[in-house]
């Protein structure tokens, strides 16, 4: 049995049409379609599975599915005899078989299979979770541990430094250790932050913040740094910004604390500076916090490395360099974006920018509140200076502002009613020290009592004793309601410029008075003396509104400093014995040295709370 | 010496946190009382080991010492080395130091 030349030529017609064949082969698949239906030859079979497999598309299988239908149909049609028409029959169920069947099963399997490799890979990989968050979770742990181990280190050894007790070669070797430590603690702290960002526990937390204040409190934290540094100039430059922004204050300090740690690790001399601008835009307000220096800066190659983990582009430097690595993460989690530009030899900058959505305006209760200012003739024209005095009259305060030395000393010395409130100087870096000794000499004589002397832009560290807060920036706005607020809180204790002297040998004790009188009277000035010679030798300076004395110390004891006290001809206040020598004997002999009372040891918060408040009290009433 | 340092370590967080201070406002306070109490030890072993000490001296070592237990809120400790002050037995400070 054989197709007719009218079928063959049928077919061939079929194949060049539908499947875009040439005529060579589509006549060669007909001679194997031929075969399959009339001598059972299985290649055209596989022929076709193959081409179906290898199409892998929907549309050529139906293609084909219609070629063989319609072809089947034709064939029968033409067939008379009924054993020729079952054999057309099993050829055509073959192939069906073949090509449908077979595949609709291999795919079944194929799906099986895949589910099996899902569920092997799926265990696979919680496994791999598990391993993974147990070295992350024992990281973590060993961190921890090592840092308040560290934290302790460096505890001791600075208490070591601090006490003087060692000098030359073990006071170098003592620095040495401290150096470590402070670095070993970084480090920590860097293994610390990756593994909490890897394992997803970087917590983001949002609260309202003050800008201005957010960037004081970072150069704060680099403080030390800025000052041993002298061969850098530290500079910082801010937008004025009377208003609160909601974000994560903290991963945002922690970004640029490891901009300013950079630039000061990659810069010998010249500058490091920091700066923040910002635009208002639809959806809320852009701040861009940026960084530059004048380090050694990057190759274009260094630069495309710089965010990624252990990028340290000079291993003479401290450091795994990660820092850059945590602050593209930090930056990411919390939405910002990072953009650094550098120049070899020329510097760095690093810049932030954040899109803070959520804004709330700040509005001072300032109303009525004399507000002076004497500012030096080069910050006179700062814009700055001026917008935050504006903004201050803007909200009820009545503020006057010195433009010269003279008028403000002129002012100091002859004011009689018009007192402020607050007094800020925005001075040259000299006069501080001459304007410090002024306050002194004018609170000496029971004036300007109740003033808060502000030194601000100071732009470097003065140790001034008199003015009751120092900036050595610009001071954020919002200082001055809260010193406006701290003062009422002070008239309403009568605790003003409280003034307090401890003698006592032992240093814990010491330490611990300045922690009680602390935690109620914040503004209060604690002076300590580790001995009597030391006590007597403060008093000879400076007057106190109250003492503590301890009675017994190597030396001159309590009774002896007592008498020198007396002795000294000065206007003696009020001296409390502190000592846990309770018996009668010592009551007796305290009274009979002048003392006021006793302040019994172990220190009772209470009873020296009592103490203070019958001296603040006292001052109210006068 | 460690048991004492551990002991009144544990005692002065519980009494000073009384006072509602935080953690970390005690931790260097604490920290440097520990010190001054390992210092004030050593010197107390040291006059006792004298051959001859005075008393004025045992006296005013053990004083200090015990106002700073006061001060750490050891209290037992305290009074221990206040009681100590009246004693001929130099012996007994000895022994008293070889307890922890």
């Amino acid at each position: 049995m054989k197709l007719s030349p009218e079928q063959e030529h049928f077919f061939i017609e079929r194949i060049k049409k539908e499947f875009d064949r040439p005529e060579e082969e589509a006549a060669e698949t007909v001679e194997s379609l031929q075969k399959l239906l009339y001598e059972g030859d299985m290649k055209i079979v596989y022929d076709l599975q193959y081409r179906v497999f290898k199409a892998n598309d929907p549309a050529y299988t139906q293609k084909l599915l219609n070629f063989l239908f319609e072809g089947y149909t034709y064939l029968y049609d033409q067939t008379v005899e009924r054993k020729e028409k079952e054999k057309l029959g099993v050829g055509i169920r073959q192939l069906f078989t073949f090509l449908f069947i077979e595949r609709c099963t291999y795919a079944k399997e194929m799906e099986e299979q895949s589910l099996v490799s899902q569920h092997i890979l799926k265990s696979v990989s919680d496994r791999l979770n598990t391993v993974l968050k147990t070295q992350e979770r024992m990281i973590a742990n060993l961190s921890h541990e090592m840092r308040t181990s560290l934290n302790t280190i460096h505890g001791y050894l600075s208490i070591i430094d601090e006490s003087k007790a060692l000098r030359g070669e073990q006071k170098f070797q003592l620095k040495k250790a401290i150096h470590g430590a402070v670095s070993l603690q970084s480090l920590v702290k860097d293994i610390l932050n990756i593994t909490k960002i890897n394992s997803g526990q970087l917590e983001i937390q949002k609260s309202f913040f003050d800008m201005e204040d957010m960037l004081l409190q970072c150069i704060d934290h680099l403080s030390i740094e800025i000052r041993n540094r002298q061969r850098i100039t530290f500079e910082y430059e801010s937008m004025f910004a009377p208003f609160l922004v909601y974000g994560d204050q903290m991963h945002m300090m922690e970004i640029l604390i490891n901009f300013l740690t950079n630039a000061f690790k990659y810069t010998e001399e010249g500058f490091v500076k920091l700066k923040m601008t910002y635009q208002k835009e639809t959806k809320g307000i852009r701040a861009v916090f940026t960084v530059s220096d004048s380090g050694i800066g990057m190759t274009p190659e260094q630069l495309q490395d710089v965010f990624n983990p252990y990028s340290r582009y000079q291993k003479k430097k401290q450091g795994l360099g990660l820092g850059m690595h945590i602050t593209k993460q930090l930056a990411d989690r919390l939405g910002g974006e990072l953009e650094v530009k550098s120049e070899p030899g020329v510097g760095t900058t690093f810049s932030f920018s954040y899109l803070f959505e959520k804004t709330q305006n700040y509005q001072p209760d300032v109303k009525g509140k004399k507000i002076y200012f004497y500012i030096e003739k080069s910050m006179q024209e700062r814009t700055y200076v001026k917008e935050k005095i504006d903004f201050l009259k803007y909200h009820g305060a009545i503020v006057k502002t010195f433009k010269a030395e003279n008028l403000l000393i002129n002012f100091l010395l002859n004011a009689q009613k018009d007192i402020p409130d607050i007094l800020s100087v925005l001075s040259e870096p000299q006069n501080y020290t001459k304007i410090d000794a002024l306050i002194y000499y004018l609170r000496s004589g029971k004036r300007f009592e109740k003033t808060v002397f502000l030194a601000e832009n100071m732009r470097q560290h003065l140790s001034l004793k008199y003015f009751d807060d120092l900036y050595e920036y610009c001071a954020p706005v919002k200082i001055y309601e809260k010193l406006l607020k701290k003062d009422d809180a002070q008239r309403k204790t009568g605790g003003v410029g409280l003034s307090v002297l401890v003698v006592d040998d032992t240093e814990t004790n010491l330490d611990i008075f300045r922690l009680f009188i602390g935690k109620d009277y914040p503004n209060a000035k604690v002076d300590l003396a580790g001995g009597g010679y030391e006590g007597v030798g403060m008093c000879k300076v400076k007057y106190y509104d109250i003492i503590f004395l301890d009675l017994k110390m190597p030396g001159m004891n309590g009774f002896e400093v007592m008498q020198k006290l007396k002795e000294l001809n000065i206007a003696l206040p009020p001296v409390y014995a502190f000592t846990a020598d309770v018996y009668k004997s010592t009551y007796d002999k305290i009274f009979e040295y002048g003392f006021e009372g006793i302040l019994e040891k172990p220190l009772n918060p209470e009873h020296l709370n009592e103490i203070l408040q019958r001296i603040t009290n006292a001052e109210t009433a006068e | 010496m460690q048991k004492l340092l551990n002991e009144t370590k544990e005692k002065a967080y519980l009494f000073l946190r009384e006072f509602g201070f935080e953690e970390d406002e005690l931790e260097p306070v604490i920290n440097k009382g520990l010190i001054d109490l390992e210092n004030a030890i050593h010197h107390l072993s040291e006059v006792v080991e004298k051959e001859n000490p005075k008393d004025e001296e045992v006296d005013g070592v053990l004083h200090g010492l015990k106002g700073l237990l006061f001060q750490l809120g050891n209290h037992d400790a305290a009074n221990k080395a206040e009681r100590l002050r009246y004693t001929d037995d130099l012996n007994e400070i000895r022994m008293w130091l070889d307890s922890f």
